[in-house]
């Protein structure tokens, strides 16, 4: 867990059908457009955010959000 | 409460793990076991009985992760507790002591023919991937059950191009969708070439040997025969652990309206009754009631603050069969006449709204239309609401 390494939340927009069940379990880091289309305050994410995106990413029914793990270089 | 050091998840299902998340999140940072009798970590339901079944999304797609800061325990069951002791009995002798208890065990398929080990069912993992093998070289499939999951494997089946016979006790899916949406459904099911049988006497499963061959009504009429029979005749909530003079047991363990169900334990997800309006326990054995309810008991166990669900609040419910993707919030099944905000019933693409009454709440139901949980479920508060205020 050095300082090197950017978690992020990333949406597969192909396959998010606009359940919304996201904004319900992180209100805090997702709100929904007018189109029911996911908005992500801060896509890269802060310790703070790392469960609540934990949560969205169990809440929704088509597993359209995933964390991304990468180090950076 | 800062006592509370250990807590004792029983059941790695979705209302566990939710329930584990909750606790963290509410910054609960001693140690959480989680019990499991699956040797799977736990993944989610609702995809089994959809594209898993079809082969449209592989069966390693429903994990859940997200279970890094939990010693989780598979391939063990909970079998006895001690709530004076504070203490779990499990199935290789072991004890677990816990400050606090979450009771997430779930529920298992009922069975129509318990005596038969060959009798097939959807509720597990391997469940799944076992039927999905069954699946594969049949030609026609046979089902004991159209509620839900009995519908919506009816309806993989028919995708995967099987010959396809429903058979239940009423017409199927009525008693949960009510006449206007069951008819919609039923229609598309005879569109995919779907047989629906009702034989209210009674139905009850052939075998040749272990395996399943046939439907039978109780004056012995083979209603269906098939290369594939499955049971899908609802769930019976997994109970028999918690045989304790302080558990409240009716259907499932019975929680108030905090998820409490005696000090220092709370239970979540399809093992939990919920006092309802009319007042008796009643299971609501779905996804997005885990959900919520693993967070009321998560706050409830660890004393954060008075978290007090609304148990009369609408709940989101979705299903996919037929081509038909209903989408549904708030009082099951809808009641009086619907409306139609947008869209056109015939062409099944539409928003419906069904008031509420004097003595049920009202409903909002998306058919193929992409609308999201929270604005469904606003609209059938909504309806819920001008009454409230015309009264």
């Amino acid at each position: 867990m050095g300082e090197h390494e950017e978690v992020r939340l990333l949406v597969d927009r192909g396959r998010c059908e606009g359940y919304g069940m996201c904004e319900q379990a992180a209100p805090e880091l997702i709100q929904l457009s007018d189109d029911d289309e996911p908005v992500i305050a801060e896509e890269l994410l802060s310790a703070e955010h790392r469960g609540p995106a934990e949560g969205a990413v169990r809440a929704c029914p088509v597993a359209a959000l995933r964390i991304s793990t990468a180090n950076r270089s | 409460m800062t006592q509370t050091r250990h807590i004792v998840v029983a059941g790695a299902s979705q209302a566990g793990l939710a329930c584990a998340a909750a606790l963290r999140g509410s910054g609960f940072d001693g140690a959480i076991t989680m019990v499991g009798e699956e040797v799977h970590p736990p993944y989610t339901r609702p995809p089994l009985s959809k594209g898993v079944l079809t082969g449209a999304e592989s069966h390693d797609s429903v994990f859940l992760g997200g279970q890094e800061d939990v010693d989780l325990l598979p391939g063990t069951a909970a079998v006895g507790v001690d709530v004076v002791q504070r203490c779990v009995t499990l199935d290789n002798g072991d004890r677990l002591y816990y400050d606090g208890l979450v009771i997430a065990t779930g529920a298992r398929a009922r069975r129509l023919a318990p005596d038969h080990p060959g009798e097939i069912t959807l509720r597990t993992l391997d469940d799944a991937v076992r039927l999905r093998e069954a699946l594969m070289p049949a030609r026609e499939v046979a089902i004991a059950g159209g509620g839900f999951l009995g519908m919506e494997i009816a309806s993989a089946a028919a995708a995967l191009g099987k010959s396809v016979t429903v058979v239940d006790l009423v017409a199927p899916l009525v008693d949960r969708l009510g006449p206007v949406l069951a008819d919609m459904c039923l229609a598309a099911a005879a569109e995919h070439g779907v047989k629906v049988r009702v034989s209210a006497g009674g139905v009850r499963v052939g075998f040749d040997g272990d395996t399943p061959t046939r439907l039978i009504s109780t004056d012995g009429a083979v209603l269906a025969e098939a290369d594939v029979v499955i049971t899908a005749a609802g769930d019976v909530p997994n109970t028999e652990w918690l045989r304790h003079p302080g558990l409240p047991l009716h259907g499932g363990v019975i929680v108030d309206s905090c998820c409490r169900v005696a000090p220092h334990v709370v239970a979540a997800g399809d093992v939990a009754a919920a006092q309802g309006r009319g007042g008796r326990p009643r299971r609501l054995p779905h996804w997005s009631n885990a959900m919520s309810q693993a967070k009321i008991a998560a706050t409830s166990l660890i004393g954060a603050q008075a978290a007090g669900g609304d148990p009369t609040a609408p709940q989101f419910f979705w299903t996919e069969m037929f081509g038909l993707t209903l989408r549904l919030a708030g009082q099951l099944p809808p009641v009086s006449v619907p409306t139609v905000l947008q869209g056109s019933f015939a062409d099944r693409r539409a928003v419906l709204v069904w008031p509420a009454t004097a003595t049920h709440l009202g409903t909002a139901a998306a058919i193929n239309t992409p609308l999201s949980a929270p604005k469904l479920i606003r609209l059938a508060n909504n309806t819920t609401q001008q009454l409230r205020t015309v009264r």
